[in-house]
């Protein structure tokens, strides 16, 4: 009887311990990470910019991305807006972007953004630059941005 | 006997429990992402406007214009007001805030032109008018909107009486810095008796409303 409850309680805890495993260690296929509706704004020589767009994380463990290159830009570094008692600021996010299984982020304003800091040259209206991302798992994506004054969603 | 086997069974079930609050902790850690966005969630009960009661009659104050003209708060008096405070540098606060203003200039349609639009610069080192004339263009804010620089002290100033605040950030190498300022947007009446302060974030639509209750007389 004594034996009987022990094995219960043995292979109970064998099948949690597979499942975990099986959490952990699924293999990697052919999914991928994609960035749409990209978009960075207007700024002047020597300004700053900001670039926001939609990364969906669709491969099968989470993602951080960790560097942002580009060329019309001294630096490129993900930030965050804060605003703390009507003060607001922006916050470097010092370990990248963490986007998780299945999840996709917004950079949207007011919210996340990929901070462009000096600008090397006008950013003008309606013309198209690009950036370069890269994430931790090693994919490199290089995506167009339309250079943008958005309209400010009413809803 | 029976006691001893119930004892057992007990214990396993223990192990099992525990186990199990293991395994969840462990796969809420590799789950939940390290960062998470910041939703402003004021109470439910603050819309994002705050009413200035009663009114307060500003000060008047001479700053320069985008047009290197000298201009006074006073100069604008017989229309309202509504003022924010930024740099032209900003990335994300001040641009947001001024595409805000170009939706509202627009959804105010025939009232549009009996209101002033200004943008008061906390950043006058870098802020030059011909500066502020450039962002303007760029951000298709420069039809309607009013600019104004001088010097960070007297920008601080004047800053004050509408609790505006802002701190320099250290520079990087290139000499580059960003400015921590007070957000959102600040309405005087025609008479400059400021009335309402609108918070950083809040729904521009109910900005719009309430601009809308002032010129039919609601307010």
């Amino acid at each position: 009887m004594r034996i009987v409850h022990y094995m219960t309680v043995i292979v109970i805890l064998l099948i949690i311990a597979a499942y975990s495993a099986m959490r952990t260690q699924a293999p990697q296929d052919n999914r991928r990470i994609s960035v749409d509706e990209a978009w960075v704004r207007p700024a002047l020589t020597s300004g700053n910019s900001a670039a926001y767009l939609t990364i969906t994380n669709d491969t099968d463990n989470p993602v951080t991305l960790t560097s942002i290159a580009v060329d019309f830009a001294a630096m490129a570094q993900v930030h965050q807006t804060i605003v703390e008692n009507d003060m607001a600021q922006m916050q470097q996010l010092e370990n990248g972007l963490r986007i998780g299984t299945g999840e996709t982020i917004r950079l949207q304003p007011d919210g996340y953004h990929i901070m462009l800091m000096d600008v090397q040259q006008v950013l003008n209206e309606g013309e198209t630059v690009s950036l370069i991302l890269t994430f931790d798992n090693g994919e490199t994506l290089s995506i167009e941005a339309q250079i943008s004054n958005n309209i400010v969603n009413l809803e | 006997m029976r006691r001893q086997s119930w004892l057992v069974y007990l214990f396993g079930l223990l192990i099992v429990g525990i186990s199990l609050v293991a395994v969840y902790i462990v796969y809420l850690l590799m789950t939940t992402p390290q960062t998470e966005s910041i939703t402003i969630t004021p109470d439910t009960a603050f819309n994002g406007i705050t009413a200035i009661e009663p009114p307060l009659l500003m000060s008047d104050f001479t700053l320069t214009n985008q047009h290197n003209e000298p201009i006074r708060l006073r100069d604008l008096s017989g229309k309202p007001i509504l003022i924010t405070f930024g740099f032209t540098s900003c990335p994300d606060i001040c641009p947001f805030t001024l595409g805000e203003m170009r939706s509202i200039h627009e959804a105010l349609a025939d009232n549009a032109d009996d209101i002033n639009f200004v943008f008061i610069s906390v950043d006058g080192e870098r802020d030059t008018p011909d500066t502020l004339r450039d962002y303007f263009d760029l951000l298709r804010v420069d039809t309607f909107l009013i600019g104004m620089t001088g010097t960070p002290d007297s920008v601080r100033q004047l800053g004050e009486e509408y609790g505006v605040n802002f701190i320099y950030d250290e520079a990087d190498d290139s000499g580059n810095y960003g400015v921590t300022h007070t957000a959102g947007m600040f309405l005087l009446d025609e008479n400059q008796n400021w009335i309402r302060r609108y918070t950083y974030g809040m729904q521009a639509s109910l900005i719009i409303e309430d601009i809308q209750q002032f010129f039919a007389g609601d307010v």
